[in-house]
């Protein structure tokens, strides 16, 4: 029984518009590039690593989104591997649908793409058996294969899929692994069957939200006669950070940009896109405008801050209000109309209190 | 409240100011610029914060301000209040004097500058300064002083909320401007988004499509290979059907073929039968039964023949002879000959036609006339160079007669003038009568008026009478001599004038004759002329009666007719010459003619060539049938001569076959002969029939032959059992089958050659369409972010919008509550400080806010606009001080009232009223009179008032 290796990865989303950017075009133009840089660091790695199966299990493209360059370009990566069959799973960004390129376009010869129905391959010299499929249009539950039965001696058996499965479902057809996705957050675990069916949705290898933070990884695995190994391997081109910073004590925007370049020590993390929480009481005397303090720390070397101000007034309304008159009657109504209002508007309304604050206060200088 | 020092820090070269304040009135009489520049500096910015709405305004500038102390009392406690180095930016500190603690922090306000009265006294700074500080502002004019009582009496405080809702504004308004702009990119973008998800849609639908062409033409090629197939087998079968048809045809011609043979034997048998039955005794060839055949047609043929013929041969030689020697008259005839005279007459004919008329050679007439138009010709000549000279005689005799009458004119009128002058006298003056009548009249009255009294006054009444008609007249008389004057002065002008011409005249044209003389000349001259006159219109007479007579209308028509006949008479010589010529001619071809036509004379009659012309054509085609009859005859007779040599001898051979034939046949009857030759040529077809039969199949041979085919047809029938249990359709159903095959085949073709066309067209248009797109997910993340940006953007809006809101709704519950409250206070203290003249204070919102008072001594209300500056600053300070009583009555400790040159506009009358108020006020609040003028102390003093002085 000859061994054999794979890689597993899922969800690149390639061509995914990315949500909530507030960077330049520019920079969103690199970050785009960076995903593909991502795939050609897989495509690399199976490659170097000689790997015999290279394993994608769902939300590989955008189908609204993906370009046909872009589709082009992911071939002329396949072409690079030709020792290596790759196994894609359609998912529900990229699903098996009528006018998916999956299904118009020749893809090489070793690319083999599940469609919404199951399928099974033998690869005798690895007494190997593949069973998959990928995510059609309108099916939301998977029902396995009945024909996957029992534990079948000598056999190596792998399962590829987009991740609505069930678990329980799983464990009476021992499989040796399932290679899932969906998930964006990396999850192993094993079965409680005699195979001790392993379950890996891989993550996604690059990241595409705040939630995912932190190292990106592609699973490797291999099968020989110990059985199966698997390792996780750093993949991504780009960390997604994200920090809290408390600027309670800050009286001017240097201060706080300080105080950020302070919480954030290593230079080389700099390269990281952050996703920075401004937190605390915002001194009165303090604009903070978060285009404006991304700006700065681009000019500090950051790559990309995206800065989320959840500060709140610097103003003591209870003081304030003890003033009585125009000002205690403001601040009154304007508690009272928070108060009643929806919580979908209650941002509006606080907003609507500082501006008026400031207003009265900073122009006026009615104290 | 009550202050109770003020110290001021110096700045670099001034010295340090100290004011200490008593209860009651204080005043300050401070004159030098400085002091009241370092008072005000110090007290504004420790009592209502260095940056003071005041210092804003530009009314106390802070420039220069180092620091000071300010001491005050407030609920019975002492305070201090230090700034200490303000242009270090040092805090102010507040202390406790009892205590001597320090309160600063317990009073500071958060991320403020600190005003640390606000926290005592509960007062902004703006607050007050309202209430406390009055400073009438001799820069303001009336306007801004009513405004600024407006604001006041309208809200009670001058907190200036439309700087707020102003800013407010300002921010939404560039909320708005910039949400316009974001919006329009927003839709720029989503339009793009829009545009390229159509644009992916639609590769991605052109990707489908070209899939499904493929698949179609695989599919295509998949029936086509089965339809291929399908052909070959038909093929094969129909190669098989083909084979099983001809040896099916092969065995039917076997089949046949031995049929034949059969059929033959049978028809060789009956017609041996026949052919013993028609056997004749006596056996003929076919040769031998032609010659006999021919010989009983021609049995008696050749004698008659020769008979006839000897017999017509005759009769010609004697036709002949007589023919020639009836027609030698026109056997003679030379037809060239008679061809070539026959020509002549024609051309004798011709020239006949165009000879001339002997009448016409006569031209005697033409001459003449030729002769008479060149004579009138130069007649009119003549008459024109004649009628040239008139004309200018006449000319030259009507210049001299001008001149005549012009110069008889001049003459005429000198001496009619002359006359005139002459006779001319001044017309009489009609009134001196009266004047004559008046004087004797007067004098008259004069001597009658004393004795006579009742008839000297008439007379003097009639003086008078005459005195006025002597005026009358006079001035009549004055006007008549008046244009008597001037008509005899035109008169005299004119002579002058003509008298002058007549100098002219004889200076160019020497001296002028006398009148008589000068009309001889001028009736000679006149009869000349008519002469001339006469002459020329005879002259024209002839004229015209010269182009008359040859019908023209000009010298140059006259002169054309004239060359028209020269011309005309040229030619006539011409044509008479060319006629002569001609008839000799003609003469010499009659002559010709009736030498070669003698023989013919009496047929022909006397010459005239028409008739000979036709008489001789008629001789000629006589002449050509004579001819040709005689050779037509000769022609017969040697023909009949060379048949006659050809059948003799013919006949005598037939004579010698016939004996022969008697001997042979035994019999010379030709019924015999006839019945004989009859069944030999039936004999004869027999055996032809016979020989044809025995052809096909007596052969031994053909007998062989007939086993071969028999066996072969054995053989070939057995092949086709064979094959035929093979293939049971007929060609013709698997040829049908086959074409409809290849129809469908190519049917297939043509499909997938369109498939393939339309697969390559879209192939072509996709890898055009998918160049150049820009990238969905970018533009979708452009489009989510300005999304996200018009959200914030719209919520700021929403904010700013809700702020503004709220402040104005604040702004006038505050006023609604305030206002009413505040308006008796206002007008109590408006009527004490004008001492009663103005009453019933009144702002009305209805009219615009006018502010209007009750004017007791007009005994009406007045807008307060049309009251004088001085009334005006008695209202502001009215208003302040009622304010100040407002909030100090709402159990707040009084505030002290600070008074800067606020009695500039004060009439003495109004200071002295003004300052019994204050006086009475000052008994519950402190009060600082603060001035750069003398005036104010003397009327305190004098009204008995105390107060503290300082200066």
């Amino acid at each position: 029984m000859k061994a054999f290796t794979f890689i597993h990865t899922s969800d690149l989303h390639l061509d995914l518009p990315i949500r909530g950017w507030k960077g330049s075009t520019e920079e969103l133009l690199l970050r785009q590039r960076e995903y593909r840089q991502t795939f050609e660091r897989i495509i690399r790695l199976a490659k170097d690593r000689q790997v015999h199966f290279l394993l994608i299990s769902g939300d590989f493209l955008e189908h609204q989104t993906i370009a046909w360059s872009t589709v082009k370009w992911i071939m002329d990566q396949f072409h690079q591997l030709p020792a290596t069959r790759v196994f894609i799973s359609p998912g529900k960004s990229d699903p098996w649908i009528k006018d998916s390129f999956y299904r118009t376009l020749d893809w090489p010869e070793h690319v083999h793409i599940f469609t919404d129905k199951w399928e099974e391959l033998v690869f005798e010299e690895y007494s190997l058996r593949i069973i998959g499929k990928g995510k059609g249009e309108n099916v939301s539950n998977v029902a396995l294969p009945a024909w996957v039965t029992g534990p079948a001696e000598e056999e190596r058996r792998m399962m590829i899929t987009y991740g609505d499965v069930n678990e329980a479902d799983l464990v009476p057809l021992e499989l040796d692994y399932v290679a899932l996705g969906q998930n964006h957050q990396r999850n192993v675990y094993q079965l409680d069957n005699t195979r001790n069916t392993v379950v890996c949705h891989p993550g996604s290898p690059e990241g595409i939200s705040w939630k995912e933070t932190g190292e990106r990884t592609v699973t490797w695995g291999q099968f020989d006669s110990d059985g199966l190994t698997i390792e996780h391997l750093p993949i991504q081109t780009r960390r997604l950070e994200r920090i809290e910073v408390d600027v309670t004590a800050c009286k001017s925007i240097d201060e706080v940009l300080e105080k950020i370049v302070q919480s954030i020590p290593e230079r080389k993390d700099r390269e990281v896109c952050w996703c920075l929480k401004i937190t605390g009481r915002r001194d009165p005397g303090l604009i903070l405008h978060p285009d404006q303090v991304s700006q700065k720390l681009k000019e500090r070397s950051f790559f990309h801050v995206e800065v989320q101000d959840q500060t709140t007034m610097g103003y003591n309304l209870d003081q304030l209000r003890s003033h009585g008159g125009l000002l205690g009657a403001y601040i009154r109504k304007m508690e009272k109309k928070i108060k009643e209002a929806a919580p979908e508007e209650r941002m509006v309304l606080y907003r609507a209190l500082e501006q008026g604050l400031d207003a009265l206060l900073k122009e006026v200088k009615y104290l | 409240m009550k202050l109770d020092r003020l110290y001021v820090r110096g700045a670099d070269h001034e010295k340090s100011r100290e004011f200490r304040f008593s209860h009651g009135i204080n005043l300050l009489e401070l004159s030098d610029e400085t002091d009241r520049r370092i008072f005000f500096q110090g007290l504004s910015a420790l009592l209502y914060g260095v940056k003071n709405p005041l210092q804003k305004k530009g009314i106390y500038s802070q420039t220069g301000f180092v620091g000071g102390e300010l001491d005050f009392t407030l609920e019975n406690r002492s305070y201090r209040l230090v700034q200490s180095h303000h242009s270090n930016g040092e805090q102010p500190k507040l202390l406790d004097l009892e205590s001597e603690k320090d309160l600063t922090d317990e009073f500071l306000l958060d991320g403020k500058e600190p005003c640390l009265l606000k926290k005592l006294t509960g007062y902004s700074p703006n607050h007050l300064i309202t209430m406390s500080h009055v400073h009438s502002n001799p820069r303001l004019n009336n306007d801004e002083i009513v405004e600024k009582i407006r604001q006041l009496a309208n809200r009670g405080e001058e907190t200036n909320l439309d700087s707020v809702l102003k800013h407010l504004g300002n921010r939404m308004q560039r909320t708005s401007d910039f949400d316009s702009s974001l919006r329009s990119q927003y839709e720029k973008q989503k339009e793009e988004v829009s545009h390229l998800r159509e644009r992916y849609q639609r590769l991605r639908e052109d990707y489908v499509r070209l899939n499904q062409m493929k698949n179609d033409m695989d599919s295509l090629q998949r029936q086509r290979c089965r339809l291929t197939h399908r052909i070959e087998r038909l093929q094969e079968r129909l190669r098989k059907a083909e084979k099983v048809a001809f040896l099916q045809k092969k065995v039917d011609d076997v089949k046949n073929k031995l049929g034949k043979w059969k059929e033959i034997e049978e028809q060789i048998a009956q017609l041996e039968r026949r052919k013993v039955e028609a056997m004749p005794p006596h056996r003929l060839t076919r040769e031998e039964i032609d010659e006999l055949r021919e010989m009983m047609d021609k049995k008696n043929e050749p004698k008659e023949q020769v008979d006839a013929m000897k017999e017509r041969l005759d009769s010609l030689s004697k036709k002949i002879e007589k023919w020639e020697e009836d027609q030698s008259a026109f056997l003679g005839v030379d037809e060239s000959l008679l061809d070539t005279y026959c020509s002549r007459l024609e051309e004798y004919r011709r020239l006949e036609e165009r000879l001339m008329p002997l009448a016409s050679y006569n031209t005697m007439e033409d001459r003449v006339r030729g002769m008479q138009i060149e004579k009138d010709y130069h007649r009119l000549h003549e008459l024109r160079q004649q009628d040239k000279k008139w004309r200018e005689i006449r000319e030259d005799l009507d210049r001299r007669v001008k001149k005549y009458r012009h110069q008889l004119e001049v003459l005429e009128r000198e001496d009619f003038l002359t006359r005139m002058v002459a006779e001319e006298s001044p017309p009489a003056r009609s009134s001196s009568r009266w004047l004559w009548i008046t004087w004797i009249s007067f004098i008259l009255s004069l001597f009658v008026i004393i004795p006579l009294p009742f008839l000297g006054l008439p007379g003097l009444v009639f003086a008078g009478i005459s005195f006025y008609r002597y005026r009358h007249l006079s001035q009549v008389d004055a006007q008549v001599h008046q244009e008597w004057h001037e008509r005899y002065q035109r008169l005299e002008n004119d002579l002058a004038h003509i008298r002058q011409e007549r100098r002219h005249i004889e200076n160019h044209e020497g001296s002028l004759p006398d009148l008589h003389t000068l009309r001889d000349h001028l009736s000679e001259t006149e009869r000349e002329r008519k002469e001339i006159k006469e002459s020329m219109a005879a002259g024209m007479h002839e004229r015209e009666v010269l182009l008359n007579r040859w019908n023209v209308k000009s010298g140059e028509d006259l002169a054309k007719a004239m060359d028209r006949y020269r011309q005309k008479l040229r030619e006539r010589e011409e044509a008479r010459k060319a006629d002569r010529e001609n008839r000799e001619h003609l003469k010499r071809i009659r002559e010709e003619v009736e030498s070669w036509a003698k023989d013919f004379c009496e047929r022909l009659g006397p010459f005239h060539p028409e008739t000979w012309l036709k008489e001789l054509q008629r001789i000629r085609d006589e002449a050509r049938n004579v001819q040709e009859k005689l050779q037509r005859m000769k022609l017969e007779a040697a023909s009949l001569e060379k048949e006659l040599a050809r059948v003799i001898p013919e006949m005598e051979n037939r004579k010698q076959r016939l004996i022969y034939w008697k001997e042979r046949l035994g019999t010379d009857h030709l019924s015999q002969w006839s019945e004989w030759i009859l069944a030999n040529e039936e004999v004869q077809r027999l055996d032809d029939q016979l020989r044809i039969l025995r052809l096909q199949s007596e052969n031994e041979w053909e007998k062989e032959k007939r086993n071969r085919w028999e066996s072969v047809l054995k053989k070939l029938q057995y092949r086709l059992d064979q094959k035929a249990s093979e293939e049971r359709e007929s060609p013709e159903r698997i040829s049908t089958m086959l074409t409809s095959a290849k129809e469908e085949l190519d049917g297939l073709d043509s499909k997938h050659q369109e498939t393939k066309t339309a697969f390559m067209r879209l192939k072509e248009q996709l890898r055009t369409l998918r160049e150049n797109f820009s990238s969905l997910a970018v533009q979708e993340t452009l489009l989510f972010q300005i999304r996200e940006e018009k959200k914030c953007l719209e919520l700021e809006h929403r904010a700013l919008e809700t702020a503004k809101a709220v402040w104005s709704e604040t702004a006038n519950e505050l006023r609604e509550e305030l206002s009413p409250q505040l308006a008796p206070y206002i007008i109590r203290w408006v009527e004490q400080v004008t001492n009663g003249r103005y009453t019933h204070f009144l702002v009305d919102p209805a009219k615009g806010i006018e502010v209007s008072v009750f004017v007791q001594d007009m005994g009406k209300r007045q807008p307060i606009e049309r009251l004088s500056r001085g009334t005006l600053d008695q209202f502001y300070l009215a208003i302040k001080l009622a304010l100040n009583n407002f909030y100090t009555t709402q159990g707040k400790d009084p505030l002290p009232v600070i008074l800067h040159n606020s009695f500039v506009h004060f009439d003495d009358h109004q200071l002295r009223e003004s300052f019994h108020i204050l006086n009475n006020f000052a008994l519950d609040h402190q009060l600082i009179l603060c001035t750069d003028q003398t005036r104010e102390r003397p009327i305190l003093e004098e009204e008995e008032i105390d107060f503290t002085y300082y200066n």
